[in-house]
């Protein structure tokens, strides 16, 4: 099967000539569609800026990524942003909800400015999914951590995207709350048919995943 | 402490952007206050200055005074400075009055007498004169050079015996006494006086400057005041009250209008509000990302009034960056400017104006002979721009001391404690700013309004200008194209043929010449107005409020005078009988209680003497002054009534715009044939007020634009702060979707708003406060406004500067904050 997600040589250094940090470093990897990845690897190890590469959100030095067989950064800025929000729906460790919008309207931002309608139906079931119908008026700044993050993944589920990218997203979180967040994102993308590529470096989180990527120094130790 | 002050320091370093923006305002504030006070002041001294160089620098002088009381008086300690001048003899000549006076150097200083060449005479028979005065002699002499003089000393009250003596010239006047009557001047030396004239034939002219008891500058208090104290000192010196002489036109040029200050401490107040509601508005604005750090700060162990430290000597720091760099520019532009306003003012020169007083302003400012700069002025500046930053800094102080360090790590900006909110079913590019405005009400409505706050201040400045429209004014206080009148003047015991009841005698505005006047190729028409001065012996015996003048008109005038009625009703012909009255409203200003109904008594001065008279006033009228200059009008028929003199007064011309050129120059040779009529006209009035409103516009403009400086200080802040502190929000919704274009119009439209708000509030409540400013002088009859004219253009202006600033500060802001990659912006503050 063709891999919705490819990389090809990527390469992205930082910093001058003689302190080079090589954060990827020719680096090839493919993820094929409706597969678990988790991205594990020690602090500093280059996992963030694969994850950004992947999304469209940084420029590689040189490389490729493909999603779906397309260049992605053959693309235009603003053709770029229009693929990201119909393609790749991302979860930080953050949760980055928008704090002056409700659970809703942040679930259904993503959709909202890509210009289409909402699907009523398809985002309601998703908020039952997460457990969250009672929290749809609520301001971020009133739910929890997990409730914020669970919203977060809404968020990233509702547009319907090919890819889910996660960012250590239970890094916040405590030990019952991480469980409770993984396993809805696992059951949600494989119920939506969805890509998980995910960033942790919690060994356990690992072991649920379909399959797992070590990143030291940039470079794609076992796969 | 010290660790709080070095706290305030690093955040100084970390909120550089702020502190840039309201450094700056500190600085134009600083400028602004400086300048006001600076400009006012300057203003007043080089007035006072020019005052100085150009009259003649006596308090008051006596006259006749004898040679013993002469000795006395100089023992006197209240008298700060005393010259003598005795007026001995006179020359003989056939057309011209020569005078010969012996002066000391004091009198010689105090009189302002400037030679053009050479010195003054000391001893024997030297002498001072001027070249015309040769001229008119006919002899050709300079410095050193011995000339025969015939003349007449004075003697019992007369004139002695003609005879001659032969002087010596040591110097040359600059000036004639007044040429244009042949009235010359001889200054000889008080040696050669008293040689010829006995000790107890000498009266004395004695100048006075007067001690300043009262420590108010110049010694003067009021000239009443000075007047009162002068004729005590002469009664104790044989001198009675008709021979002291009070210096009016210096004293009253001397005099600083109190009005000055309160106009400078009005614009003051203004300016630190300003200030304070933009720096005030800067903090606020940009306390929300910094509320948690103040949050921190409390965890650790920080006491509210460390917080509160923390942020007062981080504002003060910027303010001692700020004030300094503010008052240097001051200093450095104050000169520049003020040079500029007089070089503008360079027109505005009239008949009120003394001729080459402001030319002299301008020497005097150009040869830096005026200190501006002062040191209370900058002392004052720094107090009002401390007290700025200080009323600025109150509530953001009390602001960060409250957070608790609880809040403040759950602080999202804004003091809305909801929990939830309705929100949309859908979101789009329109629906997310409004939610982002919508976020922190207060904090949006309080930008607008201090964005606004200074746009009706322009608003009220543009109206108050556009209404003072020059032809308007001029029309208001002149009527006709030309007028030719009889120059009088009441009280001058210098000059009392000038006084109306004198003058009425043998008037030179007398019916012929009126007719003469009509038949002038291009006068279309002539209006004769009469007048009478008065007095009220009942309301007002000493005439300290105002006069009672009647001003009398023709039957042409009846429509005008009728029209102007504002309270009761009068009847021309029943006027005419000489029982009632119209009088002028502005009397009311005095003596709120005299009213259409009420009996008046007048003490009328003609050339017989006072006539009194009690009249019923019919009723009372609002005039310009073009109109009535007076306090009561009559048909000029009843005012005849009281005396069979001529009482014209002026005569109104309107001629045709065509021949203008001509009628003019034959209208001011006509008035030529008396030395009592003087001429005006309205293009010099139309002039003035147009030169003259040019320059308050553009101080005006001047002022509002630094003002909209200071303002958009605060828009810039506003505009950076929330797009920088919304950074990572901005940045992670680009990742899930949000593209530039949509991020720049959300930009857009937020500036949009803040555009839409801010015209709003200043086109609404400016246009209100301006109508309001425009009813406030049309009542107070400032600046003759009568009529309302809506400042479209400055409206207009207003609107596109403020929309254009907006797009460019939308698009700068933008343009750095895309700088800035996606990745940074999203890690921005984690």
């Amino acid at each position: 099967m063709k891999p919705i997600l490819e990389t090809i040589d990527l390469v992205k250094y930082y910093g001058s000539v003689s302190s080079v940090v090589k954060a990827i470093d020719h680096t090839d990897l493919a993820i094929r569609r409706g597969e678990f990845t988790a991205i594990v690897g020690r602090s500093g190890s280059g996992k963030s800026t694969l994850l950004h590469m992947l999304g469209g959100l940084d420029r590689p030095d040189s490389g490729k990524v493909l999603i779906e067989g397309k260049d992605i950064f053959k693309l235009k800025e603003e053709r770029l942003a229009v693929f990201r929000r119909r393609k790749i729906g991302f979860v930080f460790q953050s949760y980055n909800l928008v704090p002056s919008l409700n659970v809703w309207e942040n679930i259904v931002l993503p959709i909202g400015l890509d210009g289409r309608r909402v699907d009523r139906e398809f985002v309601m079931g998703i908020i039952r999914r997460i457990g969250m119908e009672d929290k749809l008026h609520a301001l971020p700044s009133t739910l929890s951590g997990g409730q914020q993050q669970r919203a977060a993944i809404a968020r990233a589920l509702a547009a319907r995207p090919a890819i889910i990218l996660a960012d250590e997203p239970t890094g916040n979180l405590d030990s019952k709350n991480e469980l409770d967040v993984i396993s809805l994102l696992k059951s949600c993308v494989s119920e939506y048919g969805q890509t998980l590529v995910m960033i942790t470096h919690d060994e356990t989180i690992a072991q649920m995943a379909d399959r797992m990527i070590l990143i030291e120094d940039g470079k794609v130790v076992s796969a | 402490m010290k660790t709080v002050t070095k706290t305030a320091l690093a955040n100084l370093k970390l909120n550089r952007g702020r502190n840039l923006i309201s450094g700056f305002a500190i600085l134009l504030t600083t400028l602004l206050i400086f300048f006001t006070i600076t400009i006012g002041m300057a203003a007043g001294s080089v007035e006072l200055a020019a005052v100085n160089v150009y009259y003649p620098t006596y308090h008051a002088m006596f006259r006749g005074v004898t040679e013993e009381n002469v000795q006395r008086l100089e023992s006197q300690n209240e008298i700060e400075a005393m010259g003598l001048r005795e007026d001995f003899a006179y020359g003989v000549d056939d057309d011209a009055d020569i005078g010969f006076y012996a002066m000391d150097e004091e009198g010689i200083r105090l009189s302002k007498i400037e030679l053009e060449e050479g010195h003054f005479p000391r001893e024997g028979k030297e002498i001072a004169l001027s070249r015309g005065l040769l001229a008119e002699y006919g002899l050709e002499a300079g410095i050193g050079d011995q000339v025969t003089l015939p003349f007449q000393l004075v003697e019992d009250g007369g004139l002695g015996w003609q005879q001659e003596d032969t002087f010596r010239i040591t110097g040359f006047l600059e000036t004639d006494t007044d040429p244009e009557n042949k009235a010359y001047g001889v200054i000889c030396s008080l040696d050669y006086m008293r040689a010829s004239v006995p000790a107890e034939d000498r009266a004395y002219r004695v100048l006075l400057r007067l001690k300043d008891t009262q420590e108010k500058g110049d010694g003067i208090e009021t000239v009443d005041a000075l007047e009162e104290k002068a004729c005590e000192m002469g009664e104790d010196f044989g001198v009675d009250r008709d021979n002291v002489v009070v210096n009016t036109t210096y004293l009253l040029a001397n005099y600083t209008d109190p009005g000055l200050y309160t106009g400078i401490g009005a614009i003051i107040l203004v300016v630190v509000a300003a200030g304070v509601l933009c720096i005030y508005s800067i903090y606020y604005v940009s306390m929300v990302p910094k509320i948690q750090e103040y949050g921190r700060l409390r965890a650790m162990g920080a006491t509210r009034r460390q917080v509160r430290q923390v942020v007062f000597r981080e504002g003060l720091a910027v303010a001692f960056a700020a004030l300094p760099a503010g008052l240097l520019l001051g200093s450095i532009l104050a000169r520049p400017v003020l040079f500029t306003i007089y070089k503008m003012a360079d027109n505005v020169e009239t008949a009120y104006t003394e001729p080459g007083m402001h030319q002299l302003c301008v020497e005097l400012l150009e040869k830096g002979q005026v200190p501006i700069l002062r040191w209370w002025i900058y002392l004052l500046t720094i107090l009002a721009v401390l007290a700025t930053v200080w009323l600025s800094l109150v509530k953001p102080m009390r602001l960060a001391a409250r957070v608790s360090p609880v809040e403040a790590m759950r602080y999202q900006g804004g003091s809305s404690r909801k929990k939830d909110r309705r929100g949309y079913e859908s979101l789009n590019i329109s629906r997310l700013t409004r939610t982002n405005l919508g976020r922190n009400k207060r904090r949006t409505v309080l930008t607008v309004l201090t964005l606004g706050s200074i746009g009706i201040l322009f608003m009220a400045v543009a109206t108050v200008l556009s209404c003072a429209s020059p032809k308007e004014i001029a029309r208001q206080e002149f009527e006709g194209d030309y007028q030719i009148y009889v120059d009088s003047w009441e009280g001058d015991k210098m000059n009392p043929d000038r006084a109306w009841a004198s003058l009425m005698k043998d008037n030179p505005l007398s019916s012929a010449f009126a007719e003469e006047v009509r038949s002038v190729p291009g006068v279309e028409e002539v209006k004769v107005r009469s007048w009478l001065t008065g007095s009220l012996p009942e309301l007002d015996p000493e005439e300290q409020a105002t006069t009672a003048n009647v001003e009398g008109y023709e039957d042409s005038y009846k429509e005008a005078v009728l029209s102007g009625i504002t309270e009761g009703t009068a009847d021309w012909e029943e006027l005419k009988r000489g029982e009632k009255i119209i009088m002028n409203q502005r009397l009311q200003h005095w003596f709120p209680e005299l009213t259409a109904g009420s009996q008046v008594k007048l003490l009328l001065e003609t050339e017989q003497g006072p006539v009194e008279r009690t009249f019923e006033i019919a009723a009372v009228g609002a005039y310009p002054s073009g109109i009535c200059g007076g306090n009561f009008l009559l048909p000029a028929e009843s005012l005849a009534r009281f005396t069979s003199a001529n009482l014209s007064q002026t005569l109104v011309i309107t001629v045709d715009k065509e021949q203008k050129e001509e009628a003019f120059q034959a209208l001011d040779a006509m008035a030529q044939i008396s030395p009592y009529l003087a001429t005006d006209t309205y293009d010099t009035h139309l002039q003035t007020w147009e030169s003259g409103m040019g320059i308050i516009a553009l101080l005006g403009y001047a002022f509002l634009i630094v003002l909209g400086a200071i303002g958009i200080m605060n828009l810039v802040n506003t505009m950076i702060n929330s797009i920088y502190t919304r950074k990572k929000e901005l940045g992670m919704m680009q990742a899930i979707g949000l593209s530039e274009r949509q991020l720049l119009g959300m930009m857009q439209m937020e500036g949009l708003f803040y555009t839409a708000g801010t015209l709003a509030v200043a086109l609404g409540i400016g246009s209100l406060a301006g109508y309001g400013v425009f009813r406030y002088m049309k009542a107070e009859n400032i600046m003759n406004v009568t009529s309302y004219h809506y400042p479209a253009l400055p409206a207009v202006l207003l609107a596109l500067v403020v929309a254009l600033t907006q797009v460019l500060l939308t698009c700068a802001v933008s343009r750095s904050f895309r700088k800035m990659s996606l990745i940074d912006r999203i890690r921005y503050s984690e």
